[in-house]
């Protein structure tokens, strides 16, 4: 069954780069994580965000962790398909209503 | 019965019968499946979510009036099915009776500042193989509330401004009850990778 949700793809960790190990605004940073993961933050946020997450190993995985709760969500967890009996039923309810 | 009524800022339609069917079979059905789901996230039970999506269907048809034609009907059709769910299951479900929705933020607001010293220790990589029954476990030990927000936002792609419609809160209200479930979650989830021999570097402890 399709999910409505598209789910963007892992950060990779560069061998090139040099990454920050701490971040000083973790909590925050996790917020704005969550707005543009929902498609919800401000092209200010966007861009402030990217350039600073381009070096900060707390914030990729942070990312990432995200990113892998969301993919266990909608590859995961079982859809069902409605019981065709209920389709039936509510076909035939509504044409007494009418 | 007034939360029954759909997002009742549209003007009132006219529908002749012929277009009521029309609306009903083009808009409605196509979101049946993400409705079942729904349901059953909610209720925890398949008679009960084979219910609450026929009484859904069934409000969804008598208020057909007061649906737009072409507007978003599956953000529509997700708010009489929580209304329809808060109303008439909720009282009957094994969840703990009531939540109150101010409390259950106001106490979980309340442990925001120390919850922010936790470093997380959950990584990405010791959730691979968690299967989807795990993963219900773990979405479905969360109140409802927390759980609707997380259904609504990352299974079904649900906007913060649907969802705020959907749940009649405001959009911060939306915002942080949803950073507060995922929190919630990832409690969960590293409660799981504990007990899957996961530390807290990630690698995973081999059977021997």
């Amino acid at each position: 069954m399709s999910i409505s949700r598209k789910i963007p793809v892992l950060l990779k960790v560069k061998e090139n780069v040099q990454y920050a190990n701490d971040c000083q605004n973790r909590q925050e940073c996790l917020k704005a994580i969550q707005l543009i993961l929902d498609g919800e933050a401000t092209t200010d946020q966007l861009k402030h965000f990217q350039s600073h997450m381009d070096h900060c190993m707390p914030c990729i995985e942070n990312y990432n962790l995200e990113v892998t709760i969301r993919q266990l969500l909608c590859d995961r967890l079982e859809r069902k398909a409605v019981p065709n009996e209920i389709i039936d039923s509510i076909k035939s309810k509504i044409s007494e209503i009418a | 019965m007034i939360q029954s009524q759909p997002m009742s800022e549209n003007p009132v339609q006219n529908y002749s019968e012929k277009e009521k069917y029309k609306i009903f079979d083009d808009e409605f059905m196509p979101h049946i499946n993400s409705m079942y789901n729904f349901a059953f996230r909610l209720t925890m039970d398949e008679d009960d979510a084979n219910d609450l999506v026929q009484d859904t269907y069934l409000k969804a048809f008598r208020f057909i009036n007061s649906f737009q034609k072409g507007t978003n009907a599956k953000a529509w059709l997700f708010r009489i099915l929580k209304n329809s769910f808060i109303n008439d299951y909720r009282k009957k479900s094994k969840e703990p009776a009531k939540v109150d929705y101010q409390e259950v933020e106001t106490f979980y607001n309340s442990e925001d500042a120390e919850a922010d010293n936790i470093t997380p220790d959950l990584r990405a990589d010791s959730l691979k193989e968690m299967i989807g029954d795990e993963v219900a476990v773990a979405l479905n030990s969360l109140a409802v509330d927390f759980r609707t927000v997380i259904i609504l936002c990352d299974i079904e792609g649900f906007t913060y401004e649907e969802m705020a419609k959907i749940l009649d809160i405001p959009i911060g209200t939306v915002r942080s009850r949803l950073h507060r479930a995922r929190n919630l979650l990832k409690d969960k989830l590293r409660n799981y990778a504990k007990t899957m021999g996961y530390n807290d570097d990630g690698d995973a402890k081999g059977i021997e």
